[in-house]
């Protein structure tokens, strides 16, 4: 199913308890899509059970 | 003059530091109507330092190796007295803060003088130096064109020659991005490294502070100033303090160094790989290595960017929507609203591809990227086109800084000079707690004149 950014913002603003002004409306989809977008290139990346997130980097 | 010169002249009594301040603070007063750089002037707080400074040497005090040396903080490091901005509207209404950030504590404990706070995109997130609230910030080379950010009021302030030496943060390129435009040395050090104490951060998971200057000796003389472990910053390092002042004579002597293919050649225009090109052969930089899955880890930078700030700046999108800058509120709103396995998958695969890059540096001591996919665009540039694809300028100067700060590798921008006259940046990218290396390649090339960032000359001042 494709994604509806229009949708999933009005379900997920209220969610999280945030109004999205009506002329904000347009612009906060852009970047939702764009975020979307970027996101996907990581979320399908096919990533090891036992990698974990890092937080200390070390030589 | 640059810092060492001055702390040089300060120390040995042929300079006052209140002769230093005040050629700072008339400066300040000369070019900052055309660049905008500079938010608030601390005058009477630097002169009555400076005449602190000038009294204790006179008493045979050693008073620190960056003795009267003039600097100033981007606005999201706290200075007693002040509101911490962050480039923001709402934050005026903070408390002021009751104490100095812990960096500039360290600055001052080795003698410099704090003259300023500095201008810089909403909350850091911005690569531009645009800002509705406090105008945009101009670059000094060429006041029609962008800083580029965030730390845009400390590139632009080294660069009009108002101080040698500023403050700034990196989340994904924020030190290295405005160096780059505005044609300075700056440091990124490795993630943890320098204490973020007492300032208004944006991507904790990313979060960097570090110098911007015009030599590398600059760069290491206030790099060392400021390191040390400081229990106030939970992912600052508990190592010691390793000074690499003493470092920067050795060059790139031995250093293995190879250029990064790939994806830090793609979308990048003939001034910004022409720059490479002028490093590496200086260098003898033949070999070239793929940085693997480079696009992905910019992707994932992205991602974590966008949860950790809008999780920080939640209760201000609730409260206060409409006092944002409009160019980061609908990015901030948008953020607000994305799901949580993304972030856990950015994360997961931050530590993939930390694994994956720590094997090249087995093989190689230094890798070259461009910094920016060009020098620094018109001021009110909103799209740019990478790689045949339209993207907006304020997101995406950043594609070649992203996947090496998304690891905490530490960075140095150095200067050269593209064919039109504009600036532009080359990155010297070292491994984590190789800021030696990076700095003392980044000396190298002052020394073989490649690169070099003088003041700018500034029209109409």
């Amino acid at each position: 199913m494709a994604f509806d950014a229009s949708t999933y913002l009005d379900q997920a603003a209220s969610l999280v308890g945030l109004e999205i002004d009506e002329a904000c409306r347009p612009g906060v989809i852009e970047n939702l899509e764009r975020l979307a977008a970027v996101a996907r290139q990581v979320a399908e990346f096919p990533m090891p059970d036992d990698v974990e997130a890092a937080p200390v980097f070390t030589a | 003059m640059k810092a060492t010169t001055i702390a040089r002249a300060v120390r040995r009594g042929e300079v006052s530091a209140r002769s230093v301040t005040e050629n700072a603070l008339r400066r300040i007063a000369e070019v900052n109507p055309v660049v905008n750089a500079v938010v608030d002037t601390l005058a009477d707080r630097a002169r009555a330092r400076a005449d602190r400074l000038d009294a204790a040497i006179a008493a045979g005090q050693d008073v620190g190796p960056l003795a009267g040396v003039p600097f100033a903080v981007k606005n999201l490091i706290d200075v007693a007295g002040l509101p911490t901005l962050a480039g923001s509207k709402i934050n005026r209404d903070l408390p002021p803060a009751g104490r100095d950030g812990a960096l500039v504590r360290r600055l001052e404990a080795a003698g410099a003088v704090l003259v300023g706070t500095l201008a810089m995109g909403e909350y850091a997130y911005d690569f531009s130096g645009r800002n509705a609230h406090y105008g945009h910030c101009r670059n000094p080379h060429d006041p029609s064109r962008m800083t580029g950010g965030s730390s845009s009021g400390s590139g632009a302030a080294v660069a009009a020659g108002m101080v040698p030496l500023a403050l700034g943060s990196d989340t994904n390129g924020s030190i290295r991005v405005p160096s780059a435009l505005c044609g300075c040395f700056g440091l990124k050090p490795t993630y943890g490294r320098l204490t973020r104490a007492g300032s208004f951060m944006f991507v904790g998971s990313l979060d960097h502070l570090g110098p911007i200057a015009r030599s590398s000796a600059d760069l290491a003389a206030a790099y060392d100033a400021m390191q040390g472990p400081d229990a106030d910053d939970p992912v600052c390092t508990v190592r010691p303090a390793e000074p690499v002042s003493g470092l920067l004579a050795r060059g790139a002597e031995g250093l293995r160094i190879a250029v990064a293919d790939g994806y830090f050649t793609r979308g990048a225009d003939a001034d910004a790989l022409g720059a490479v090109s002028r490093v590496a052969a200086a260098l003898g930089a033949t070999t070239r290595i793929e940085i693997p899955e480079a696009a992905r880890a910019r992707a994932a930078a992205f991602v974590i960017t966008a949860a950790e700030g809008a999780n920080l700046h939640l209760a201000r999108l609730k409260a206060r929507p409409g006092d944002f800058d409009p160019e980061t509120r609908d990015r901030f709103l948008a953020n607000a609203l994305a799901p949580a396995t993304w972030y856990v998958q950015a994360q997961r695969f931050r530590r993939w591809y930390q694994a994956e890059v720590a094997k090249l540096f087995t093989a190689v001591d230094i890798i070259l990227a461009p910094a920016t996919p060009c020098a620094a665009p018109a001021v009110d540039q909103q799209t740019m086109v990478i790689d045949g694809q339209t993207v907006p300028v304020r997101a995406s100067l950043g594609i070649f800084t992203q996947p090496i700060s998304f690891i905490g590798l530490p960075v140095v921008a150095v200067p050269l000079k593209s064919a039109g006259g504009l600036p532009v940046g080359v990155q010297v990218i070292a491994a984590p707690w190789a800021e030696d290396r990076a700095l003392r390649v980044a000396a190298e090339l002052e020394t073989r004149g490649i690169c070099a960032a003088p003041v700018a000359e500034i029209a109409h001042a």
